[in-house]
């Protein structure tokens, strides 16, 4: 066998590597056949083992201590910083960027400049004509290394966080580019991608309206007096400036996109990942966050619970409790949208849970009665959606009970009759004004809204009398949401809703003839999701 | 399901106290454990690991989310001990204030080995000892030294070359061996 000739430096960094368990086995088996014949090798390997042996005890065993209080005592919890607004880089075109239109700005000046002293003195000294041409020469400079070394504009938008963050240290590499050329290149898929993204950007844009509208009017009330409020309060604002923040970077990135549909954009660069991964990272922290709807929620239904002012004022809590119902819907789509079917399911269940000591508040009990009488019931627990569904055996036979249910139409009961819906006859339905949630089974929803024709109306969203809305129907296996109002001819289409992003277990379909936003957002959120994971750059999981 | 680091310092910032009682607990341990074996005076090490938590809660609205947490933090407390050091009386003996380093006639082998360990890292430079403490009481890789203390990868090895080597030798000065020969 033929040593290697090691230096002692270089058997010296091995002996530490072997420590650190960097050494491959080859290197391994190197090193241990050079010590073999050199004991002063093997006295310094079994020092520095002793070493690493000593401190990875203390290591095992450290002092323990415990100053959490101590700490707290010490921070004045009065002054911890506002939220810093964290920054997501974003390319914007070169109009859009001040330093290109400041120096387009000084160009054209100085060349106006120019001109005018050209007309009032043609016998300009020729001192001043160089000074004016270095002036102008440094201009171009200026607009040139803008437009070639584009500076990146930092925008307010917060919520980068570390689990999103590792894939933005991801090198591209050839393969990649490839693989974005040919993305960027299928004209159909950039359709399908920019108009979901159009329609994501107006869903959220609504969203974070209802979130300004709800704290503006349940601060006016007196919503956030109290600290703990005036926290959540706050934070739900973050949530919503969130959105608007990263809903201007979003058209960067349809503008992007838009280019490449076009073929305005010839060249490929790292733009378009980086849009796609800040993309990533708005979503994937638009579903980490969501906890802030259901908390901001909470803390609005306590106020209206507690304020005994307020609930003199029926007209006030009315528009209260109104306005708070809105916002609630729209979390639960949201929810629905990302695919986060436990937050689907535990918004529902407060929704449920909360009507009832709300609508004690209103006098708004009616439902009651024929609750009482159809066998219809609340869903009060907080145990989920899906423990309701297991708790109550399903007895109905899928297809024939649908078709049952909505065999005035013709249209519907063909196609359900095909058994493509994984549904029985429970539906879960809610009185929009009063938002009281109803869960029965098709004679007592029909009794309760007064004819089989009223309830086929209701669910295919046709009813314009009723104030019912349809939003759920429990099925035997999967909990098929319908979020706001729609046809069942576009839920049947929906089979397609297969591949959105639903965990197991969860269709979540949310059709609607006013509300095509909520469809093309879903379908625009799956578009780019699809996109990402194709291209590698896995930045979110539903479910996970 | 635990929240990472960042989503915790995100709460902070946004009034969650309870989020930073949480980053405490993960943290303090190893921190105190840095510190203390950086100004060698468990008093000390204690003071200065609570002033790194109140720093830490203060400056939490200037954190930059491009970073994990930890560099963050575990540049704060080396910052804060090195600091301190520099301030420290130089004719105050390291031996005369660290209950670890004074000798004990009825110390276990164990902890004679202890102590002569503690020793010999208090002898070597800041710089050096700094790195030697995050590479085997931290555990960190070398990216992760680079992480917290900004300096490139590779001279993070070459100065954890020369530390270790200081190091060896100084325990073979102060008898850390004896035993084992």
């Amino acid at each position: 066998m033929v040593f290697l000739k090691m230096t002692d430096k270089e058997i010296i960094e091995k002996i530490y590597r072997k420590l650190d368990g960097e050494l491959t086995a080859a290197e391994l088996h190197e090193l241990e056949t050079y010590l073999a014949g050199h004991p002063e090798a093997v006295r310094f390997a079994k020092e520095w083992e002793l070493i690493k042996e000593q401190m990875e005890s203390e290591l095992a065993n450290p002092v323990d201590i415990d100053f959490k209080q101590e700490i707290l005592k010490k921070i004045n919890t009065e002054t911890y910083k506002q939220p810093k607004k964290t920054e997501i880089l974003i390319m914007r075109s070169f109009w859009s960027r001040p330093d290109f239109r400041s120096g387009f700005a000084f160009v054209s000046g100085v060349f106006m400049g120019l001109k005018n002293m050209n007309l009032i003195n043609n016998d300009m000294k020729k001192q001043v004509k160089v000074i004016i041409s270095i002036v102008v020469a440094i201009a171009i400079l200026i607009v040139a290394i803008s437009f070639f070394f584009p500076t990146v504009f930092k925008g307010l938008t917060s919520g980068t966080f570390g689990k999103a963050e590792k894939y933005h240290k991801q090198q591209m590499t050839e393969k990649d580019i490839l693989l974005r050329s040919e993305f960027v290149n299928d004209t159909a898929q950039l359709r399908n991608m920019i108009q979901g993204l159009i329609y994501f950007s107006l869903f959220t844009q609504d969203l974070s309206t209802k979130i300004d509208s709800c704290v503006l009017i349940f601060k006016a009330q007196g919503l956030g007096d109290l600290a703990e409020d005036a926290k959540k309060v706050s934070i739900l604002q973050d949530y919503s400036d969130f959105i608007k923040n990263n809903n201007r970077t979003l058209g960067t990135t349809i503008s992007m996109l838009n280019g490449f549909y076009l073929k305005d954009t010839a060249d490929l660069s790292q733009d378009v990942e980086k849009n796609l991964r800040d993309f990533g990272t708005y979503v994937n922290t638009l579903n980490e966050k969501d906890s802030v709807l259901s908390q901001a929620l909470l803390s609005m239904d306590n106020f209206m619970l507690t304020n005994k002012t307020i609930q003199a004022r029926k007209t006030e809590i009315a528009r209260l409790k109104s306005i708070r119902d809105q916002l609630l819907v729209k979390s639960i789509q949201i929810a629905g949208i990302l695919g986060n079917k436990e937050q689907v399911g535990s918004m529902l269940s407060y929704a449920m849970a909360s009507q009832d000591n709300l609508n004690r508040l209103l006098g708004n009990d009616q439902l009651g009665e024929f609750m009482a009488q159809n066998k219809l019931q609340f869903v009060a627990s907080n145990e989920g959606i899906q423990s309701f569904v297991a708790s109550n055996a399903m007895q109905a036979n899928v297809s024939s009970d649908l078709s049952m249910m909505f065999q005035s139409n013709q249209q519907v009961g063909a196609v359900a009759s095909k058994d493509k819906l994984n549904m029985n006859g429970l539906a879960m339905v809610y009185d929009k004004p009063g938002l009281q949630f109803l869960v029965g089974d098709k004679p007592g929803l029909q009794n309760l809204v007064g004819s089989q024709e009223n309830l086929n109306a209701i669910l295919s969203g046709t009813d314009n009398l009723q104030s019912m809305q349809v939003i759920a129907f429990f099925g035997v296996e999967k909990l098929n949401v319908i979020l706001s109002n729609y046809s069942l001819q576009n839920v049947i289409q929906a089979q397609s809703l297969g591949y959105l992003p639903a965990s197991d277990g969860l269709n979540v379909i949310y059709l609607s003839q006013e509300n095509l936003g909520f469809i093309g957002a879903t379908q625009g959120l799956n578009n780019m999701l699809g996109v990402l994971r194709s291209q590698n750059l896995g930045v979110f999981d539903p479910g996970q | 399901m635990m929240k990472d680091d960042n989503e915790l310092v995100y709460e902070v910032i946004h009034g969650s106290i309870s989020s930073f009682e949480v980053l405490i607990d993960r943290y303090q341990q190893t921190i105190f454990n840095i510190i203390l074996r950086m100004v060698g005076d468990f008093e000390t090490a204690r003071d200065l690991t609570q002033d790194v938590f109140v720093k830490a809660f203060e400056k939490m609205g200037g954190f930059n989310f491009k970073y994990r947490f930890f560099s963050w933090i575990y540049r704060m407390a080396i910052n804060e001990a090195i600091n301190y050091n520099r301030k420290r009386p130089k004719n105050i003996s390291l031996n005369g204030i660290d209950p670890l380093l004074a000798e004990n006639p009825e110390a276990s082998d164990h902890e004679s080995s202890n102590r002569l360990l503690h020793n010999g890292l208090l002898n070597l430079t800041d710089d050096y000892r700094v790195l030697v403490l995050l590479k085997y009481y931290c555990g960190f890789s070398y990216e992760e030294i680079n992480e917290v203390t900004r300096i490139p990868v590779k001279k993070v090895r070459s100065r954890l070359f020369i530390a270790r080597e200081q190091l060896r030798k100084g325990l073979i000065a102060n008898g850390f061996f004896e035993n084992d020969r």
